[in-house]
Formats: structure tokens, C-alpha cells, sequence
């Protein structure tokens, strides 16, 4: 008979066999049940978006008014929901004080809390803080504070919304930003065009031009608060600058021919925009430092319309050599043109996505104006609107949102879209308006 | 000693007779006993397995067989276990079938034919495809790409089962549980249609059930993507999915708490998109 210490070591082995066998086990347990999700809805996020509390009546005041920009941002974007405030099942001032009770948070729907305060401080300025709360996952996504002077609150509201935007979504906010477009007026015989600007939300509208020269194509600078328009001042029509925050006026230069079309190149640096000369059209860019002129086409056709890739190293545009409009690409230094619009119908204007994934561009097809996306290469094209008239696109400084104007009525109106096609609304100005521009983000 | 009677002995003789007589009569007039024994259909045979791991439900309709994805190709299911092909079956049991057809086409008579002839032939309609179905959650409206959208849209719809076939894979759930489950979950995942590069946004969520069926934990399996904004957000999206209160408790059997404990869940939006 085997005595105990000659049993030991086969029972260490089994018993390491048996370990191994059920840890083996549990792993293919674990790995049983693997279920493919394929499908889903696309509806706004339900939130609850809490009155900015204060303890100051005042402050109080503009908590409630930060509160409400920041909603109908977030709600503008069609991303989101707010719900209904009545449903709300703890007062703001508790929720930052006491800590929010996401479980009953989630109850009443909303997948996401936020909540603020606002304190005046010694100084006379103001001290806006808020947080951001997933009620299902029960973490805090999102806390800041900001500190600024009281008339500045609405832009501390975009920024506020901005970082929500931000954290949900995983995209760049375009909250705090502004539009300069054409505002027009007056009979179409006598008509009317000033530059105007606004912030995205509407709110600030003010007229730079007084409207005694047609203003067209007005397009902001990626990297600043300057736009470029063309204007025909003095009866000839050309390219000028305006720098938002001096005020400042001048002419992109002299050329001889009219020019037109402007935009800047991604950095900023430069112009690219078309010149007529000689029955033709060709593009160029002129770097605005060193004013050189360098022409990109040269080919016995219209060529306007370009647009630089976000990484600035392509160039889009359209043009008619193959006897019919269509959209081009081709690299910064003007080679390689190659089409990338296929389909029935003239394609114009084409705008590159800041996100560097897209085209926009308008479409005539059948009677019809559209405004569709697709992608650089030319593939996955859909028409996201359609009108009597669709034109001006330009994007979001995100690349998730487009805005354009189309003919309503007996006017034009700016609409804006989300580039899946959803959540299209007007843009609301005081007259009829244009041409739309998006700004960057504001510093 | 006993003594028998002669009418005695003549009663017994008779109903010894008439006793023989009907042992013949049974014998001759009943036929059934002359009557060749039965013969036993052949048996056929029929395996239960599991149906687990492939699903053809929403093949049914489209006619087509569903396609795995290219992109993500999953595992082929196991091999059944010693399970034996169904027995096809066999030729001479689809005999009679044919005779009792041509013994009632006879019946029927060549009128009946010629009546069957000239009855107009019922053709299959080409399947209207609402456009509301489409999968995708992207607006479109141009016909041609619509023409597509309706050329492929049974691959989309396949693309649940397709997705299904590799995709549920799970020894533990029967196919209608696993869809039943699938088809909750999507109703409360919000798809991040518009993100860059959506179509990539793959997220897997490893869940742990409650045995009420609740969700203890759903944890995002590729953390390592989460430095990703935009797949931070799409893998929360498909976390709120699972942890939303619409879809608890999950469509599992509530007896057999056991057998999904824990799963794994794998978020691909590229097919509605």
C-alpha cells in the first residue's frame, strides 16, 4: 500500500488537471453567448437640463437664461431632447450641493443631467460652473467652470454647450461660433445685398455693409476672425478682405479681369479664388503675406469654385471641360485633375468637409436643385434637400452640420442640416438672406 | 361405471360437428386472416439538435442566402456534435405519392387538366419595398441611389440574420431567444450615425445579468480605443443601450438565469449606414 506522501504528488497533478480543466470551463462559459447588434434607432438623447441655481437674484436670473441657450443649442443640433421640466424630481440647487440621485434621475428618462451654478464674485464678474452626469452609467462626464464679465454669458452658455456636444458625442462642438451672410431687401429690380453676422443662434445680428455696393460670396477665414466677399465697389467687380475685429477693408489686389469665388486656404495664409481673362476661367491663390500669384488651371473651360481639403493638400472644384458641369479634384499645386462626380445632373460648388470626409456640393437634376454630400473620392453620394433652388453650402467648423439658403416664397431663407439629412430648419434672420459663411470656433 | 345414454351420445356428436363447422367458417370467411402481414413504413430518421448557432428566420422572404459579412468575419458555428444528417427519404416512400397523383388525374379526368390549364398562372409579384424599411438611418433622396438601396436591401435584411448566423453564436440560447434579445436591443441603441468614420464604430459590451434579468455591469471590451472621443461616444452609446430602462429587464428566459449569465454584445453600425 502507497503510503500518503507517495499519493501526494498524483493528487497535486489531478488536482492541478482539475483546476485547469474548470478554468477552462468558465472561459468558454464566458465566451458562450456573443449577440451581433446590427440595427438601432437614430433619435435625439433625452436630457434634463437644470436651471443655473443661484443664491443671488440677479445671478439668478442669468443662471436661468445660460440654462435656456444652452437647451436650445443642444436641441438646435437635433442630437438632443430636453425633457419636460416639470418632470424634474430635484431642485438644482440640491443637485450640486447634495449630489444628483441618478437613479431617479434615469426614471423620469433622461439619460443625461446637467446642472450649474452661477456666483457673483468680489470682483464683479461671474463665476459659471456646471456638471455633466450619465444618469444610466451613473458617472460624472463633464465639469467646468468658467469666469467672466456678466454680458459676455451667452457665449459662456455656447461654450457650456459646446463641451456637452463635445463629451456625448465625441465631435467638436459648434456652438460658439457666428454666420456672416448676405442679407437682402428691396424690389428684385432694385435689389438690395449687405453683409451681415450673427452668432449661429441668431442672436447679435448687426449689418457690415450699408448695402450702397452688392456684396456677394462672403466666406470666413478658417484660422481667424477675418472673411473674404466680393463686392463691386466702383462698378468693378472684385475680391476683398474684411478683418472682424479692426474693421479694416482691402482689396485682395488688382488683376486684370473680374475675379471671383473666393475662400481661404485652411491656414489661413492664403486666397484661392477665379479670375476671367480672356473669355476663360481659371483658379488661382495668392498668398496674402507675400501677395505672389500662382494660377492652378489652365485649361480652355470654366474652372471655379475651389475648395482646399482640410489638411490643405487637395483642391475641389468644378468645372465644364467634359462639356458638362461637374466636380474635379486635383492636388494643391494644381496637377493631377481628375472628376469624381458621376452621376445624371450638373454638379456645382463644392465645399470639403472641415472633418476632411466629405464633399458638399448642389446638384441640378430634372428641374430640380439639390444639395447632397459625398465622399473625396467621389463614392457614396446621397442628396440630402432638394428645392426650386438650393446653393451656398458651407459647414460647421465640425463638419457635422451644413448650412445653405434656398428660394421660399418670393425671398431667399438659410437652412441648416445635419449632414445624415435630418433636422433641417430655417436659419431665422430679419430679412431675407444668403449666402452663409460659418465661422471658426471663436477664441 | 358410468353409463352414457344414446340420445346423450348423439348431442355430442352434433355439437362436435357444429363446432368444426364454425372453426372452418372462421377460418375460410374471414379474410383478414389470410391476409398478408403489414407492412411497416421505414422509419425515418429524426435528430434533435440545437439550433443555436445558425439562425434563418430573416432569410425567410428574401429568398436569398444570407451572406456572412466580409468585414468581420466570425467564426463558422461548431460542427454538431455526432449528430447524424437527416435521413432523406427514401425513394420508394415518394412512390405512392406519384401513383396517388396519376390514379387521381385519372379520376379527374382530362377535362379537370385542361381546366387547371387555362386557369392564368399565378405569378410572383416583385416585392414592394417600402422605403421606410430601408435599414439605413441615412437620408437619401436620390432615385438612383434608392434603385440601389432597393437592389440591396435584402442583403441589409439579411445582414441581421447574416450577422445573426456568425454573430449568435451561443450554445445556450435558442435562435428566437437570441433574436428576441437582438431585437430589444436595437430598439434602444442609438446609433451614432453621424460620426466620422461611423461604419468603423465597433464596440463590444461585455454584460453580466442579474438573475431578475437586470444588468449588474456592461463593460466596454475594446477600452482601449476609449483615448478616441468619437469612439468614446459610440462605445457609451452602446453601453446606454444595454443599461437603458426600456430594455430591462432583458428578453432572456427567466429559468435558466445560468445559461446567460454572461454574454457579450457587439455594437456594428456600418449596415445602417
Amino acid at each position: 500500500m502507497k503510503s500518503f506522501t507517495q499519493c501526494l504528488p498524483n493528487l497535486v497533478c489531478s488536482s492541478a488537471r482539475l483546476l485547469v480543466c474548470l478554468v477552462m470551463m468558465t472561459g468558454a462559459a464566458r465566451a458562450d453567448i456573443h449577440v451581433d447588434i446590427t440595427k438601432g434607432i437614430s433619435e435625439p438623447i433625452p436630457v434634463a437640463i437644470t436651471n443655473f441655481a443661484s443664491s443671488n437674484s440677479g445671478a439668478a436670473q442669468v443662471g436661468s437664461q445660460i440654462s435656456g441657450v444652452v437647451t436650445a443649442d443642444l436641441e438646435r443640433s437635433g442630437l438632443f431632447r430636453q425633457l419636460n421640466p416639470s418632470s424634474f424630481i430635484q431642485p438644482a440647487d440640491q443637485i450640486l450641493a447634495q449630489g444628483p440621485r441618478l437613479a431617479d434621475w434615469k426614471v423620469i428618462g433622461a439619460q443625461a443631467l446637467i446642472a450649474g451654478t452661477v456666483t457673483p464674485t468680489p470682483n464683479g464678474m461671474l463665476r459659471v460652473e456646471f456638471r455633466l452626469w450619465d444618469t444610466l452609467a451613473g458617472d460624472q462626464m463633464a465639469g467646468l467652470a468658467y469666469t467672466t464679465t456678466t454680458d459676455n454669458w451667452r457665449r459662456i452658455a455656447h461654450k457650456i454647450a459646446d463641451v456637452i456636444y463635445n463629451r456625448i458625442t465625441g465631435e467638436t462642438g459648434y456652438f460658439d461660433t457666428r454666420i456672416v451672410y448676405i442679407a437682402e431687401s428691396g424690389p428684385a429690380t432694385r435689389r438690395i445685398k449687405r453683409l451681415a453676422i450673427m452668432d449661429q443662434d441668431g442672436a447679435n445680428h448687426k449689418f457690415l455693409t450699408d448695402g450702397s455696393d452688392l456684396v456677394l460670396t462672403p466666406r470666413f477665414n478658417p484660422a481667424a476672425q477675418e472673411i473674404t466677399f466680393m463686392s463691386f465697389r466702383n462698378g468693378r467687380p472684385r475680391v476683398y478682405l474684411y478683418n472682424l475685429e479692426t474693421g479694416q477693408q482691402r482689396i485682395m489686389g488688382e488683376f486684370p479681369g473680374m475675379t471671383f469665388a473666393p475662400r481661404f486656404t485652411p491656414d489661413g495664409h492664403s486666397v484661392i479664388f477665379s479670375l476671367i481673362r480672356g473669355g476663360n476661367s481659371d483658379i488661382f491663390v495668392m498668398d496674402l503675406a507675400s501677395r505672389h500669384v500662382r494660377q492652378l488651371t489652365n485649361f480652355p473651360a470654366i474652372n471655379t469654385g475651389g475648395s482646399y481639403s482640410p489638411d490643405g493638400r487637395q483642391i475641389a472644384f468644378e468645372s465644364d471641360r467634359s462639356n458638362k458641369q461637374q466636380i474635379y479634384v486635383m492636388d494643391a499645386d494644381g496637377v493631377n485633375p481628375h472628376r469624381i462626380s458621376f452621376g445624371d445632373g450638373q454638379y456645382g460648388t463644392p465645399v470639403w468637409s472641415p472633418r476632411g470626409d466629405l464633399i458638399a456640393f448642389t446638384k441640378i437634376l430634372g428641374g430640380s436643385f439639390y444639395l447632397g454630400v459625398m465622399r473625396p473620392d467621389g463614392s457614396g453620394e446621397r442628396l440630402i434637400t432638394q428645392a426650386y433652388h438650393v446653393e451656398g453650402p458651407t459647414w460647421a467648423p465640425n463638419g457635422r452640420v451644413l448650412m445653405y439658403f434656398k428660394e421660399q416664397g418670393s425671398g431667399y431663407k438659410m437652412h441648416s442640416i445635419d449632414l445624415t439629412g435630418m433636422n433641417e430648419r430655417e436659419v431665422v434672420t430679419p430679412l431675407d438672406a444668403s449666402d452663409p459663411a460659418w465661422s471658426p470656433l471663436l477664441p | 361405471m358410468i353409463v352414457v345414454a344414446d340420445d346423450m351420445r348423439g348431442s355430442f356428436a352434433t355439437s362436435f360437428i357444429l363446432h368444426g363447422v364454425i372453426f372452418l367458417a372462421l377460418i375460410i370467411g374471414l379474410p383478414h386472416l389470410k391476409s398478408p402481414p403489414l407492412e411497416l413504413s421505414q422509419p425515418i430518421a429524426v435528430d434533435i439538435i440545437d439550433v443555436g448557432p445558425v439562425t434563418t428566420t430573416q432569410v425567410q422572404g428574401t429568398g436569398q442566402i444570407a451572406k456572412q459579412n466580409n468585414n468581420t468575419p466570425a467564426p463558422l458555428p461548431p460542427p454538431p456534435k455526432a449528430a447524424p444528417e437527416p435521413a432523406k427519404p427514401a425513394p420508394i416512400k415518394e412512390q405512392p405519392k406519384v401513383d396517388q397523383r396519376k390514379a387521381l388525374e385519372d379520376l379527374i379526368g382530362n377535362e379537370a387538366k385542361k381546366a387547371d390549364k387555362a386557369k392564368p398562372k399565378l405569378t410572383p409579384k416583385p416585392a414592394q419595398v417600402d422605403p421606410q424599411q430601408f435599414d439605413s438611418l441615412l437620408k437619401n433622396l436620390s432615385k438612383a441611389q434608392d434603385q440601389t438601396q432597393q437592389t440591396n436591401a435584402p442583403q441589409v435584411k439579411t445582414a441581421g440574420p447574416a450577422a445573426g448566423a456568425p454573430g449568435i453564436q451561443s450554445d445556450k440560447l435558442t435562435i428566437s431567444e437570441t433574436d428576441a434579445l437582438r431585437r430589444q436591443i436595437e430598439q434602444c441603441w442609438n446609433v451614432p450615425t453621424g460620426s466620422r468614420n461611423a461604419g468603423d464604430l465597433i464596440v463590444e459590451i461585455h454584460v453580466i445579468v442579474n438573475p431578475d434579468r437586470t444588468v449588474q455591469s456592461a463593460d466596454i471590451v475594446n477600452s482601449d480605443k476609449m483615448l478616441d472621443p468619437v469612439f468614446r461616444a459610440a462605445a457609451e452609446s452602446a453601453q446606454r443601450a444595454i443599461l437603458n430602462p426600456k430594455c430591462s429587464p432583458l428578453n432572456l428566459p427567466p429559468d435558466r438565469s445560468a445559461d446567460w449569465h454572461e454574454m457579450t454584445l457587439r455594437f456594428d453600425p456600418k449596415d445602417v449606414l
